[in-house]
């Protein structure tokens, strides 16, 4: 046997980074970045180094487990799915299909077989309740742009490749690899900004590695973004800067914006964010002069208490500037396996859906089908009507990812029906009835469907499985169908849930009146990508009827699932270019600047800049680049090293309390206390501290012997689920008040 | 874009363990690691993501991007490093949870707090977890022994090391005993008594003599003497050291041989900025010496100083280093080896440099570096005037070089001799000695008696382990395999529990050891020094004088 090398796309974040591994059978020696891949050109991070250690982590489940006498033991997989579709049905034979609900963790977007098919058992679940990481995380952003583009991935991402001016607000790209803004490399995007004369400003209270590239680094106080970016926007009205240019044609309520902030001034708010009203004159001034400028923001303008607001004055910065839709500004990919924003009628859309229903037990709408995650907790273990007494749990782990930990263990430990696709016994699946886990990463195929939407350069790649399956193993997708037809209970077969799914997919797109294949035949597009079968059959549909596509025959050289296979470096599909006004869904075809939904919460701001900075500490979360949400702790390579699940301190705070580094400190909310070693650091500033998020802390019954060896603090046990940003229903896990104490050495 | 490691690398090879694609060698368990001088990145196949840089203690791993000038050099000497290797596969790692699965706590004292003596601490508790609580005795109130008192004080990022270790002071099990020393407060028989196991980490504080004449006369001492009196050593006081000048001859070439000659005439303004005893900033300010000779009995390869040492001594502002010329030649055997060895071809290049490099003038001080030529006598009759040095040659014998003496003796005048060839550990009464070695009697971190046979519950690390070589970082592999030992013979049962109870030591301290406080006593000296440091835009003025340090950790002198 000799050495051989794969290449493929890391499925494991929003970078999309392409990997060339070394194998020697089925073992990894060794991972680099690819440098000929069209997008990441040989960028590489340590997760993705390491995806071979995670492939065979010894703890990632081979075949399914039942609970069985109390405990998760191995069975086979007609025993496993037999005993979801029995549980499931029995909940929703005995309390209605309302009483199950599904939760979606972050890694099914990253996953082509489980993002595509999760329609499938969806539907046979017969529109459960639906819960995502995203009301954890970016529901804000998902809301302003459904309200002002008419789709909630319709997102405008910073040219990160030809900006002169980026405004960083509360990200942290150098460790996170970029969210919402897919590009591999950060460092050296950001970088290169400055290496063609470019600026790069960087808002944010803690002293990040990305404010460390950064030429200018501004440090409001904590949560308050909206304040400061209202204030821009202030500005930009009080000094007439504003210059919608092309932009004039499809856009309104621009007066009314400016008559809605018109109070928030950088002088009236300074107290509030704590930077001086000049450096927010200087700053607007100079971001709107630049050519070609964009505002970024990320987590720590979702998750925290004025998200939404944040998220809207993000993209109002970028529009009023006329840097929105411009290169070198903030623009909309065009994806090649299509989107909402590329199908249909162009400019035109129906309504976002909003509020048509609300959760049981707070009253919170919905917001795009589901409900926020913050309530999960509430709907399962409030008695009454409608009571949640099954979920479906997919790549997610809320009881680390959501807030108030220890009552969301509680709730799921309390279901009837816990059906989980996950390869590992964690905090959350410990609690199942089945576990269902996926092959690993190295065996599955890999085409970015929802990233690709939202990349700074438009891009496609498509890579296969690098390993097969073990004998029996099945598929991700299969998983998916099979447990589609447990569910439905009428004896379907995988086969016939893929191929209906596949002849939906392309009855969408032959019925489209505005597709290149518009008028053709369901059953001539299904003969066209047989003898495919699964996510390569419909992301071949998607392909070949996408902007890119060949149109199954219409455009001779246009994109085939074919040519990417050719392509394993990928395919370079060119510079973002402008879209709008085609790229817009809404129900007038414009940008309607003053959405009430988002105009309505000013109040609840303005309430806030006059009540004033409060005092005491107030914690934020932080992000390593050797780690990725509330998984791959289990992976030894990422896990070495100093603790890093400590709680930054300012030394300033830390002489108060008493307290340096290595000592055990005491960190407690409303809902619970935690015990955390201190670092003290001027990274955080005075009044501020910070936990990074997704450690477990609560290992019972947890199988994953490296992540317990290092076991951390989840943060999440501090957060509020009462706390809420109010129109998205987003979770604040940023600008949580916490009190801190030292706690009195061990003594032996 | 690269990573590179720079001069202060302690070899604890922490960067190694988080490093995803296995850039940084020599990694420990690989050939070259214990033979190492200092650890390098492959600029080929690191992907900068940075995950090394907070793991170091010592601030030596910078981005190629914000390389100061004065580190520049870094960036090909590591990439020399991998001239000719090819990455191998990415070694898999393990995280494990610690397991000393015993009926009973173990009580473990370490007698010295030094790097070596805090590494096995650490790796104690890391290992040992909940199974394991250990005391750390020190005889005076400062740990980090050699990181205070032997590092440099121009070398700040290298005393970095010392923040690495306070961090972990607070950690459960972990007590300190400062002011207990081991051999008059407390026996090793008594300190056998009261612990499962007692881990000696004692150093080696005594140094070595050439044996040659006039070593004793005044004027002549050991560089460690020297060391230890800049860095404020309680034990060497405030003493008149002569540095009228115009000469100072250093016998020995290692890096404490480059340590000494470097501060005896670096620009005193520079010394002022820095943790140097404030006696010795006072006379070297005042010092008229102008030169000083570094002499090598061996040639330019065989010389003990490190690559990164000499590099850096090359950009040393203000000071002309000179390599003389006349030892530089090579045999052919040396040829061959430098051929297979980048980084010793590096320091060769850098004395190539050294010697055929155009001097900055009469006026500035001035460093040579002597090679083959070996001390005979230290002249003088009631002080020291001069060393008469004999020329060596070398030649090959069977593929080896060969050094003896000839030629005609000459004789360097000089009113300071510092000899600087090596530490011996000081015997402790009650453990065996290894007169040989000038070690604790030793099998691999085990102690044994003249037989071999090991001394039941008895180890030592660092330097009285294995002798006086490596850097901080190198006893942090060295504690680790000492207490492998421990952890082995603590669960073959080799270990016999205490006799006596912890009591009955505390009662005995309480009797014998008026001086005795912990980490907050070292706490109250260290912000003491720190805030007096402040006043003069210096990191920390020291405390040197044993009355007034035990006045400042609030005891008794």
């Amino acid at each position: 046997m000799t050495a051989r090398t794969a290449i493929r796309t890391c499925p494991l974040c929003e970078a999309t980074c392409g990997l060339v591994l070394t194998l020697y059978g089925d073992r990894v020696l060794r991972t680099a970045g690819d440098e000929r891949d069209v997008f990441s050109e040989g960028f590489m991070c340590p997760k993705g180094a390491t995806l071979g250690e995670l492939h065979h982590d010894p703890d990632w489940h081979r075949r399914p487990l039942i609970r069985h006498r109390g405990r998760l033991v191995e069975a086979s997989w007609d025993e496993a799915f037999e005993l979801a579709g029995r549980l499931v049905r029995t909940v929703v034979e005995q309390s209605g299909p309302a009483a199950m609900a599904a939760y979606f963790g972050n890694p099914i977007s990253h996953n082509l077989g489980g993002l595509l098919y999760a329609p499938t058992y969806l539907k046979a679940l017969g529109s459960p309740r639906l819960f995502t990481a995203s009301s954890l995380d970016q529901r804000p952003k998902d809301l302003v742009n459904a309200l002002l583009y008419g789709d909630r991935f319709t997102l405008a991402v910073p040219d990160l490749d030809r900006t002169d001016f980026l405004v960083v607000v509360g990200a942290n790209p150098v460790e996170s690899n970029g969210s919402l803004a897919t590009a591999p490399g950060w460092p050296r995007r950001l970088r290169a900004i400055r290496e063609r004369g470019g600026r790069l400003v960087v808002v944010d209270p803690v002293r990040t590695r990305t404010a460390e590239l950064a030429d200018e680094h501004i440090r409001p106080r904590v949560a308050s973004d909206a304040a400061l970016l209202a204030s821009m926007v202030n500005v930009l009205f009080d000094e007439g800067l504003v210059r919608l240019g092309r932009l004039g044609e499809f856009v309104t309520g621009v007066e009314s914006v400016g008559r809605a902030l018109v109070d928030l001034t950088p002088e009236r708010v300074a107290d509030f964010t704590g930077v001086p009203a000049r450096s927010v004159r200087d700053l607007t001034r100079r971001f709107a002069a630049a050519e070609r400028a964009c505002v970024y923001g990320r987590i720590g303008t979702t998750a925290t208490e004025f998200g939404t607001l944040t998220s809207w004055l993000v993209d109002l910065l970028n529009i009023l500037t006329g840097n929105l839709d411009r290169a070198g500004g903030a623009m909309f990919p065009l994806p090649a396996c299509g989107s909402v924003n590329t199908r249909g009628r162009p400019r035109f859309g129906p309504p976002p859906r909003l509020g048509r229903f609300s959760s049981r037990v707070r009253g919170l709408p919905e917001r795009f089908g589901e409900l926020p995650t913050s309530c999960l907790a509430e709907e399962i273990d409030t008695p009454g009507d409608g009571r949640l007494r099954g979920l479906l749990l997919v790549s997610g782990n809320p009881v680390v990812s959501a807030p108030n930990s220890a009552r969301t263990a509680r709730a799921l430990a309390s279901l009837d029906a816990l059906v989980a696709v996950d390869p590992y016994v964690n905090d959350s699946t410990r609690f199942a009835h089945v576990v269902l886990p996926p092959p690993g990463p190295l065996q599955r195929s890999h085409y970015d469907v929802h990233f690709s939407t939202w990349a700074v350069r438009n891009v496609a790649n498509y890579s296969p499985a690098v390993l097969d399956l073990d004998p029996g193993q099945p598929q991700e997708w299969q998983i998916m169908c099979r447990l589609a037809a447990a569910f439905e209970g009428r004896g379907a077969s995988e086969a016939d849930i893929d191929r209906r799914h596949a002849e939906s997919t392309a009855r969408a797109a032959v019925s489209d009146a505005h597709s290149p294949v518009s008028g053709r035949t369901v059953e001539e597009l299904m003969a066209a990508v047989a003898p495919r079968v699964g996510p390569e059959r419909l992301l071949d549909l998607m392909i070949r009827s996408g902007p890119y596509g060949d149109g199954f025959g219409r455009r001779p050289g246009g994109l085939t699932l074919a040519v990417l296979e050719d392509r394993p470096h990928g395919v370079d599909l060119g510079p973002l270019r402008p879209r709008l006004p085609e790229v817009l869904r809404t129900t007038t075809g414009t940008v309607v600047l003053d959405p009430p939904l988002v105009v309505d919460d000013l109040p609840r701001l303005r309430a806030a800049v006059t009540s004033g900075p409060p005092g005491g500490l107030v914690l934020v979360g932080r992000r390593h680049v050797r780690s990725n949400n509330s998984w791959m702790g289990n992976v030894p390579s990422l896990m070495t090293g100093r603790p890093r699940s400590t709680l930054w301190l300012n030394p300033a705070d830390a002489e108060r309390l008493g307290v340096g580094t290595g000592d055990l400190v005491a960190v407690a909310t409303r809902v619970s206390t935690v015990h955390a070693p201190a670092e003290v650091t001027e990274r955080v500033p005075a009044g501020v501290v910070s936990l990074p998020h997704g450690w477990l802390h609560e290992p019972d019954g947890v199988q994953l012997v490296t992540a317990r060896a290092r076991p951390g603090v989840n943060s999440n046990r501090l957060a509020d689920e009462l706390v809420l940003d109010v129109p998205s229903g987003n979770a604040v896990l940023n600008g949580i008040p916490v009190r801190v104490t030292a706690l009195p050495a061990d003594e032996h | 874009m690269t990573h590179v490691i720079t001069q202060s690398c302690c070899d604890d090879a922490a960067c190694t363990a988080v490093c995803p694609v296995d850039c940084i060698q020599p990694a420990p368990g690989t050939p070259g690691f214990a033979a190492a001088e200092m650890l390098y990145i492959d600029p080929a196949t690191c992907i900068d993501c940075g995950c090394c840089v907070p793991e170091c203690p010592v601030d030596a791993i910078r981005p190629d991007l914000d390389l100061p000038p004065s580190l520049h050099h870094f960036a090909e000497l590591n990439a020399a490093y991998f001239e000719g290797r090819r990455p191998g596969p990415v070694p898999p790692r393990s995280v494990l949870p610690p397991s000393l699965a015993l009926d009973r706590r173990l009580r473990i004292a370490v007698v010295g707090a030094g790097p070596a003596g805090l590494y096995a601490a650490l790796d104690l508790l890391e290992t040992g977890g909940s199974g394991a609580a250990v005391d750390v005795y020190d005889r005076l109130p400062t740990p980090g022994g050699l990181i205070r008192y032997g590092v440099a004080p121009d070398h700040p990022s290298t005393k970095l090391a010392a923040e690495a270790f306070a961090a972990h002071a607070g950690r459960p099990h972990l007590r300190f005993r400062f002011g207990v020393e081991v051999g008059s407060d407390l026996t090793p028989a008594e300190l056998g008594r009261a612990y499962d196991a007692v881990v000696y980490a004692v150093g080696a504080a005594g140094a070595r003599t050439i044996g040659i004449p006039g070593e004793d006369l005044p004027g002549s001492l050991a560089a460690a003497e020297f060391v230890a009196w800049y860095n404020g050593h309680p034990d060497a006081g405030a003493r008149e050291i002569d540095l009228s000048g115009p000469r100072a001859v250093v016998i020995g070439n290692g890096n404490v041989a480059l340590d000494v000659a470097r501060l005896l005439v670096s620009d005193p303004a520079l010394l002022a900025g820095t943790d140097m005893a404030q006696h010795a900033v006072e006379a070297l300010s005042r010092s008229g010496i102008r030169e000083v000779l570094v002499v090598g009995r061996r040639g330019p390869l065989q010389a003990a100083f490190t690559t990164a040492e000499l590099t850096a001594l090359e950009r040393l502002p203000g000071v002309d280093v000179v390599a003389e010329r006349e030892g530089l030649d090579l045999t052919p055997a040396e040829e061959r080896t430098l051929a297979a060895d980048p980084i010793l071809r590096a320091r060769y290049a850098a004395l190539r440099r050294l010697a055929t490099g155009s001097p900055g003038g009469p006026a500035r001080p001035r460093i040579r570096l002597r090679f083959l030529a070996r001390p005979e006598r230290i002249l003088g009759s009631t002080a020291v005037t001069g060393v008469r040095l004999r020329r060596q040659v070398k030649r090959d014998v069977d593929g080896a070089v060969t050094f003896r003496p000839a030629g005609a003796a000459q004789t360097v005048g000089a009113g300071l001799v510092l000899t600087s060839v090596g530490y011996l550990t000081v015997p402790l009464p009650g453990l065996p000695y290894d007169g040989d070695r000038g070690v604790v009697r030793n099998a691999d971190g085990r102690i044994v008696d003249e037989d071999g046979r090991p001394v039941p519950g008895a180890y030592v690390v660092g330097w009285a382990k294995r002798g006086p070589n490596g850097v901080i970082g190198t006893n942090k592999h060295c504690a680790s395999a000492t207490v492998q030992h421990l952890r082995s013979d603590a669960s073959a049962g080799r270990l016999a529990p205490p006799v006596e109870p912890p009591q009955w030591l505390d009662a005995l301290l309480a009797e014998r050891c008026r001086r005795l406080t912990d980490w907050a006593g070292w706490t109250r000296l260290d912000r003491h020094e720190r805030a007096a440091g402040q006043a003069v835009a210096r990191p920390r003025v020291k405390v040197t004088s044993l009355p007034d340090m035990w006045r400042i950790t609030g005891r008794e002198g």
